[in-house]
């Protein structure tokens, strides 16, 4: 059988005295959708923070295509395939929609390249120019190409931070809540165009989603967090009826 | 032996006066995470302030007169701390201005005072008059002076009345709640504001009397000379850990005793890098000092 | 061959024609050409911190130290080892890297407004190390080094900086510069090794002040420690935040601007006899003054635009 692309084992984050994730382990195999619920504060922004590098854990072991990345520098997790978006945007808001994706693009030629005008630095920004353009084109951003990323409405906001995390040609995509803040049938348009992204590109995704509507059609598979242990994990169907989830959820509104 | 011990005492004077600058950094540093740089500069005009009281009072060594220039020296850098706050940060504080921007102010705001001390009192040094009259003691063949003694002492009751203002007042209450979530200190209807203004002030405060302090201690006065204690009462505040009030008080007396020792043992030339040098040891090797906690970023 | 590349072999052509009448005091006011040469001196070290400061978002108050390793490094090759002036520009360029380079390594665990201290520590170790060395003349200065910089060296080492700058901004690791400057953290997320570039920024900016420092010494033929103190970074700093931080132009201009006002302001006060004794204490107030007026209200400075949001 082949190895599972993420695999988290025992993993154990602390702020101080607050336990903010206890002993999670959990596996995600190639190509899956795979939602990840919890009420607030449940620690499932600093699941993906210590899975993208932003802090380390405590205890625990995370293992990506099978390799031990648990004391990897984020940008090393990056570059071999992690990417990630934020619950609250965090586009390089002064830069362009254009120099927003090609950023995340790497680069092919030396640093001194541009300085003495090389023919590889002509040759790489021509290319990157192209699969640029190619990626937002798929996301209909081109239009924005050389506006500021924060002169653009919310909602291409959200999606060009998307469409940034695509220029690292990731395997595993995590989604910090995409949805938050878009209208229903807006979260509707993004969840299935998130489909087809992960069709077109093979990508695996793991999601954080506040809207239950959206988790329950949309994710095969489901992870329910609460105070920073995982209490659920299955099909839609099992989550619903997880008598733990169903208590973690009766003491907040939804 | 006598003489480390001597050296120490005459080290624990210096150490009190940087702790007592060293607590104005690290309180702004906790509730806005500043830098500062003005600080040094109110703990020179805390020095003046006491020097122009000093020689307006006829009677300069009575017990009132010594009061009276602690005291105008205390309020007047109170009131420029709190004016430099509200002119110099508010606005930029407000509008979440870049960090950069700032500084930058800090800076400007420095060198203002500074060279405005120069314009009005030149650049020679002033020898502070002996409102204290000097007296020395033995211990066996140790040797300390009574303005050792007060200025020790005094920074210890400083410190002190410190504490109690941080950990049982409201004020301080809400100025350690600022200092731990700024933000949800705000949701939870903490006057952030006014938090900021008594910060500065209390700081300030600190700093003025330590201005007169070093006057009557080096017992000569000029306007640049908040430049150099004000650097090296940050990093007394660094070497603490920044943010930590009772880490600036352990990296003031460290810092004092460090340099004294320097240059009793080296050379004295090699006493104003020491501070630096201590800086970016502590920068590279423990950048939460050493009483300081792990910083996160908010994500 | 096309019509740009040309003009680029036409802009130090330019230059060395006009390097003769120039430079010849019959033709040429002497007193205008000093303030000439030390605008175009400050347009390159203003460009040297835009590009850590303003393109980077890396706060620098120790540029005067890089300015100091460069002119102490070439003078020192020039005075005593006769050396022609291009190789020790060139030896001073590379130990201000390697300087640069040092004090881009503390980046590594330092955010703001921590290495800013960090590099104020820089400039002043240099100059204290400067002040005890006696093989670079100590307290005393350096007198005496060789008059090599000319009208056509600075301007020409200043369009070669700003060619290097906006031919780096317009390039991938220009924009990772800014990215690193907007949202370091996002940056890391999107797979940038933000130390790497940070040292790199740091190293290159720290060249441009080499440059410049070499250049200021070849000029003023005779340099001190107390010419390179905390004061002189915050001329730098100046010269940026006037201009408009990351800004490559703006930048260079800032220079040239804060070397041209307090040269007016001198002239003005020197009619003045109580003034113009206190003269270096007005200019300093003056500076001091711009600073904050810029921050606090057009902190984009003079050529920025303004932020849309």
């Amino acid at each position: 059988m082949e190895a599972p692309l993420l695999q988290v084992e025992n993993l154990t984050v602390r702020f101080g005295g607050l336990v903010a994730l206890r002993n999670i382990s959990f596996s995600l195999k190639e190509g899956e959708f795979l939602g990840i619920i919890g009420p607030n504060g449940a620690g499932k922004t600093t699941l993906f923070n210590a899975i993208s590098g932003a802090v380390l854990p405590d205890r625990g072991k995370i293992l990506f295509q099978g390799r031990d990345i648990t004391s990897f520098p984020p940008h090393k997790r990056a570059r071999l395939g992690i990417a990630r978006t934020f619950q609250t945007l965090r586009l390089f808001s002064r830069l362009s929609v254009a120099d927003n994706v090609k950023l995340a693009e790497g680069i092919t030629y030396p640093i001194y390249a541009p300085i003495l005008s090389l023919p590889s630095y002509q040759k790489g920004e021509r290319e990157l120019e192209e699969s640029a353009f190619k990626l937002l084109k798929s996301f209909q951003l081109e239009r924005y190409w050389p506006r500021p990323a924060n002169a653009l409405p919310y909602g291409e906001r959200k999606r060009l931070e998307i469409a940034r995390a695509l220029a690292l040609k990731p395997k595993l995509l995590l989604l910090d809540e995409p949805t938050a803040g878009l209208s229903h049938q807006e979260a509707i348009s993004l969840i299935e165009e998130l489909h087809n992204l992960r069709r077109k590109f093979s990508l695996t995704i793991f999601l954080i989603e506040h809207n239950m509507r959206i988790v329950m059609g949309y994710c095969p598979r489901i992870i329910a967090l609460s105070y920073g242990e995982i209490i659920g994990e299955g099909s839609p169907e099992e989550i619903a009826s997880n008598p733990a989830v169903i208590e973690a959820y009766l003491g907040e509104k939804e | 032996m006598n003489l480390f011990l001597q050296q120490l005492i005459n080290g624990l004077a210096w150490g009190g006066i940087y702790a007592l600058i060293a607590i104005g950094y690290t309180m702004v540093y906790g509730v806005m995470q500043l830098i500062n740089f003005a600080h040094g500069d109110v703990f020179m005009v805390g020095a003046f302030v006491g020097l122009v009281i000093a020689q307006l009072l006829p009677d300069k060594t009575s017990p009132l007169s010594v009061f009276l220039v602690f005291l105008s020296a205390m309020f007047f850098s109170t009131l420029l701390g709190i004016l430099i706050e509200r002119l110099g940060y508010r606005s930029l504080w407000r509008k979440n201005a870049p960090r950069l921007s700032l500084l930058i102010v800090a800076v400007a705001i420095s060198l203002l005072l500074e060279n405005s001390g120069l314009l009005l009192f030149g650049a020679a040094p002033r020898s502070f008059p002996e409102i204290i009259p000097s007296k020395s003691y033995f211990v066996g063949s140790i040797i300390f002076t009574n303005l050792q003694l007060i200025i020790i002492l005094s920074c210890l009751l400083l410190m002190g009345i410190l504490h109690l203002i941080v950990m049982h007042t409201k004020m301080g209450r809400a100025m350690r709640a600022v200092a731990e979530d700024s933000e949800m200190s705000a949701l939870l209807g903490v006057p952030r504001e006014r938090v900021l203004s008594f910060t500065f002030a209390l700081g300030s405060a600190l700093a003025g009397i330590a201005g007169v302090m070093v006057a009557l201690y080096a017992p000569q006065i000029n306007p640049l000379m908040g430049l150099l204690p004000g650097l090296k009462a940050f990093i007394a505040a660094v070497l603490g850990g920044i943010g930590s009030i009772p880490g600036a008080m352990v990296g003031g007396f460290v810092l004092g005793e460090a340099e004294t020792l320097v240059s009793a043992y080296l050379s004295s030339s090699y006493r104003d890098l020491l501070a630096f040098l201590v800086l970016i040891l502590v920068l590279l090797l423990r950048p939460q000092g050493l009483l300081g906690k792990g910083v996160v970023e908010k994500l | 061959m096309n019509w740009k590349k040309l003009l680029l072999l036409a802009i130090p052509l330019f230059l060395w024609l006009i390097n003769y009448p120039i430079s010849n005091p019959r033709l040429f006011n002497p007193y205008a050409l000093q303030i000439i040469i030390l605008m175009g001196v400050n347009a390159i070290l203003a460009l040297s911190w835009d590009l850590v400061a303003g393109v980077t978002g890396q706060f620098s108050i120790g540029h005067a130290g890089f300015m100091a390793i460069g002119a102490y490094s070439s003078a020192f090759l020039t005075l005593n080892y006769h050396f022609p002036f291009l190789p020790a520009i060139l030896f001073a360029t590379l130990l201000s890297a390697a300087a640069g380079f040092v004090v881009g390594i503390p980046t590594l665990r330092l955010r703001g407004d921590y290495l800013a201290i960090a590099t104020l520590g820089f400039g002043e170790i240099v100059r204290v190390a400067i002040l005890n060395a006696k093989s670079l003349g100590a307290a005393t200065g350096l007198k005496g080094i060789p008059i090599l910089s000319s009208f056509f060296s600075v301007y020409l080492a200043l369009a070669i900086a700003l060619w290097l700058c906006l031919a780096l901004l317009k390039s991938q690791p220009g924009r990772i510069l800014l990215a690193i400057r907007e949202d370091e953290l996002a940056a890391q997320m999107m797979g940038i090794d933000v130390v790497k570039y940070k040292v790199f920024a740091f190293s290159l900016s720290a060249c441009l002040a080499g440059i410049g420092g070499a250049l200021y010494a070849h000029w003023t033929s005779f340099i001190h420690p107390d010419s390179f103190t905390f004061m002189k970074s915050i001329e730098i700093i100046l010269m940026g935040v006037v201009g408009g931080m990351g800004t490559i132009y703006g930048a260079a201009a800032g220079g040239m601007i804060i070397t041209l006002l307090p040269e007016g302001l001198r002239l003005l006060l020197e009619q003045n006899p109580v003034l113009s004794q206190n003269k270096e204490f007005i200019r300093m107030l003056f500076f001091a003054s711009l600073l904050l007026i810029f921050i606090l209200l057009r902190p984009q400075g003079i050529f920025g635009k303004k932020e849309g949001v």
